[in-house]
């Protein structure tokens, strides 16, 4: 085989390698943009292609969304308790990565990977205890018992995370900030953190995208529809019964989508960085 | 100074620093207004609290027919709320997720919290609920509604009364019933094709051995049967409705495990070789991976040409039908139109060796949670009774808040006090549908439905849907079973005896809570 030949392939098989990868990961959100603008005659056909429209396509799914549900309000209170989520979060793992990765030596490690087993007990579990917590704090019906109860997801996770990335930054930069006079708060703030903003937009995307997708607790402590986000909100007006409205349920996961993919989009070189700079400032 | 002001009760302060003596008139004065204050007070502070509406906070399921749910928040209760003095708050929620609510409320209830709602509208018995929920307020309202209009049917009674404890753990409003429906151009041509021995009624299925028969000619015409066997509620439906037709089931009336025990372990291995062969001629492997939902999805896609469901599927071709005739299609030719006319329902549940023998679809149910202050427990019990009297077009409308609960449920809801609406009144209803009427559909198609009084039966029957059949139909026990033999996995013998041990460990679990009678 020329070096040439073997060059073609190699590259081929890197790009049928990306190419299936893309198809994978891009196929559900196609099929949500396609069926939320398919007509329900040509939707429910079983003769037509699913994957493409047979008939013109209709804007009648996204309508219903905004004219018959409260979509619009249930987007809304997404962002709201995302947004707190998400600055909650970062005022307790900031803190608390920062301890572990520099305070508390050997330990700090152990302690973070405990930190991070809290994580993994599941929601299921935890939502009638919580439920308890939720009502004393008179917080049922609300957007803030959501805000109050999901960082207990996010912040285990982050810390992890966020320890883990502090860990990989050279300790000589915050030592030399301090020769020079900084306090140590000053370090972290003028050093630290600047350095940490990788590990902190993957916080942010983590607790974002956590808080927007969680169903047990939103469905266990929110009922009034006003106070509905979309991942609960959305299988609760669109569902009745054993009838599946697919056109606007397809239609409003795929605008509810829109959102977090623009905000990857926006964000993906530091998040990616987040993976490969600890590594590369070693 | 201001030291002998004090001491000396002539003067009063009117201002920091400033002292003011009071004259005989000044305190004549003050004495008539607190002596007025003090008689009339307690009359104007009651107005004041009676004033304050009592808030009566209800959770229920958004009801699979939509103008339901309009007649229901949007008429009913807050003209019933402004009769009653009363605020009423409706939350809907989709009936998958009731119980995770009702769980966590539950659990609230337990703990002497707040549940978050007062009365929850539950669409299967939920007998696991009854130490959280106000029995005693249920039994005021059944023996109220008893007196009013008659009979609760034994339907209801077996779904809601705990013979053990004695309690009503809710109230069962309504049921819906569970028939078969069918492809009538489907099975007519299977119909006329079939002869002899293999002969089936041209008017659709009477019997088990009839959807076997003019099953295999509709799964080689590309339509088979659709009967799920898989981890979900209508699959637990139509085996029990099977077992029952056959003569078995779970418990007899005592709360006994009877399924492996003859002469019912025999019973039980017909039902299951019976719907091994059901599988292998007349359906395909989708059904294993059935969903609540696939019944509606295959049958209206035209996939498959028989199911078991609530009436859900045939008012649902009926709204595609009526939206045809609405974008001006004509309705002798409309493809909607001729589906929606296809669709048919069974007058009866399929019989089997044992008799014909079907269940509710869903089962209406109310409870109110324990501990509710009493004006909201008044308030709550009232609202019941109300709403239950109120299936009654006429009693509706006198009342203020017309069509009434049959009408707006457009006859899913079926009265479990049966002459909460006079049979007359359903039939009028049911003979000249406005929602058929408006599919360019037969106007009485539904008339049938009228017959599930006599062939619905109570998960769990014969005996009571209790605590412990509440927990073998939610962990699919049965589903399980059949679905294993249906694959081949195991054999009959082998299924049953797993299940009954595993049914019979259920039990002696409720059994020990005091919740479950019986001893095998």
């Amino acid at each position: 085989m020329s070096g040439r030949t073997r060059k073609w392939l190699l590259g081929g098989g890197r790009f049928l390698l990306i190419g299936v990868f893309v198809v994978f990961a891009a196929f559900p959100f196609a099929w949500m943009g396609i069926t939320a603008f398919k007509q329900n005659s040509d939707l429910y056909n079983p003769q037509n292609n699913p994957f493409w429209f047979n008939e013109p396509p209709t804007l009648e799914h996204l309508h219903y969304a905004f004219t018959k549900t409260w979509f619009a309000r249930w987007v809304l209170n997404t962002a709201l308790v995302g947004l707190g989520v998400v600055t909650i979060t970062l005022l307790l793992t900031v803190p608390a990565a920062y301890s572990l990765a520099r305070l508390l030596g050997r330990w700090g490690e152990r302690a973070s990977i405990g930190i991070f087993l809290v994580y993994l007990v599941p929601p299921t579990l935890l939502f009638i205890p919580m439920s308890l917590v939720v009502t004393t704090l008179r917080l049922q019906n609300t957007l803030w018992s959501l805000i109050v109860v999901y960082p207990t997801i996010t912040v285990p996770l982050c810390t992890w995370l966020l320890a883990g990335f502090l860990r990989g930054l050279p300790r000589e930069l915050e030592e030399a900030a301090m020769v020079d006079g900084c306090t140590r708060l000053g370090a972290l703030g003028r050093v630290l953190l600047p350095l940490a903003v990788p590990g902190i937009v993957t916080v942010v995307i983590f607790s974002f995208t956590l808080s927007a997708q969680e169903f047990v607790y939103a469905l266990s402590f929110v009922t009034a529809v006003a106070q509905k986000t979309v991942s609960v909100g959305v299988p609760a007006d669109m569902v009745r019964g054993d009838i599946f409205d697919w056109g606007p349920l397809m239609a409003s996961a795929f605008l509810a989508s829109v959102p977090v993919a623009a905000l990857y989009y926006l964000v993906i070189e530091r998040f990616v960085g987040s993976f490969s700079l600890s590594g590369a400032l070693r | 100074m201001e030291e002998e002001r004090k001491q000396d009760g002539a003067w009063v302060q009117v201002a920091e620093g400033r002292w003011r003596r009071l004259t005989r008139r000044d305190f004549l004065k003050s004495a008539a207004v607190g002596a007025a204050a003090g008689s009339l007070g307690p009359l104007v502070l009651t107005e004041r609290t009676r004033a304050q509406p009592v808030t009566l906070r209800i959770l229920q399921w958004r009801h699979f027919v939509p103008p339901y749910d309009e007649w229901f928040n949007r008429v009913f209760a807050p003209r019933w709320g402004e009769k009653n003095g009363v605020r009423v708050v409706v939350e809907n929620v989709g009936v998958a997720d009731l119980p995770a609510i009702a769980a966590s409320e539950a659990a609230r209830v337990a703990a002497g919290a707040d549940p978050g709602h007062d009365m929850v509208q539950y669409l299967t018995p939920p007998a696991t609920l009854e130490r959280q929920v106000d029995t005693d307020a249920h039994r005021e309202v059944i023996e109220e509604l008893k007196r009013k209009v008659g009979p609760y049917i034994p339907l209801a009674e077996k779904s809601t009364y705990n013979p053990v404890t004695r309690r009503y753990f809710g109230v069962s409003d309504n049921f819906v019933p569970d028939p078969i429906h069918y492809r009538a151009d489907l099975w007519r041509q299977v119909s006329a094709r079939l002869t002899g021995d293999q002969r089936v009624p041209l008017r659709g299925p009477v019997t088990w051995d009839d959807i076997r028969k003019a099953g295999r000619e509709l799964k080689r015409m590309g339509h088979p049967v659709g009967l799920g066997l898989s981890q979900e509620i209508d699959t637990g439906m139509f085996l029990r409705a099977l077992m029952y037709s056959w003569g078995t089931g779970e418990q007899d009336e005592a709360s006994n495990v009877i399924l492996d025990v003859p002469p019912f372990r025999q019973r039980t291995l017909d039902a299951l070789r019976f719907v091994k062969a059901l599988y292998e001629e007349t359906m395909f492997p989708g059904v294993f991976a059935w969903t609540a939902a696939s019944n509606n999805e295959e049958f209206l896609a035209g996939r498959i040409s028989v199911a078991m469901n609530a009436i859900s599927i045939i008012r649902a071709a009926q709204a595609a039908a009526a939206a045809a005739i609405r974008r001006g299609e004509n309705p002798n030719q409309s493809p909607a139109v001729q589906f929606a006319r296809n669709t048919w329902i069974t007058e009866r549940a399929p019989q089997g060796p044992a008799g014909a023998r079907g269940l509710e679809h869903v089962m209406g149910v109310y409870f109110i949670w324990r501990n509710r202050p009493r004006p909201v427990r008044e308030a709550a019990k009232k609202l019941l009774i109300d709403l239950i009297l109120s299936f009654d077009p006429d009693v509706a409308a006198k009342e203020g808040w017309p069509p009434g609960k049959f009408h707006a449920s457009q006859a899913y809801d079926y009265p479990t006090f049966q002459n909460a609406i006079p049979k007359e009144k359903r039939l009028a209803y049911l003979r000249d549908d406005p929602v058929s009427k408006a599919a360019g559909d037969r106007r009485d198609k539904l008339v049938s439905i009228e017959t599930a009084y006599e062939w619905a039966h109570n998960v769990g029957w014969p005996g009571p849907s209790n605590a412990a059949i509440d927990e073998v139909f939610n962990t699919w026990i049965l589903n399980v079973m059949f679905a294993r033999v249906a694959q081949g996995i195991d054999t009959p013998e082998q299924a049953l005896d797993a299940a009954a041990a595993q049914i019979r460990r259920v039990f002696q679990k409720w059994r020990e809570q005091g919740l479950v009678g019986g001893r095998r």
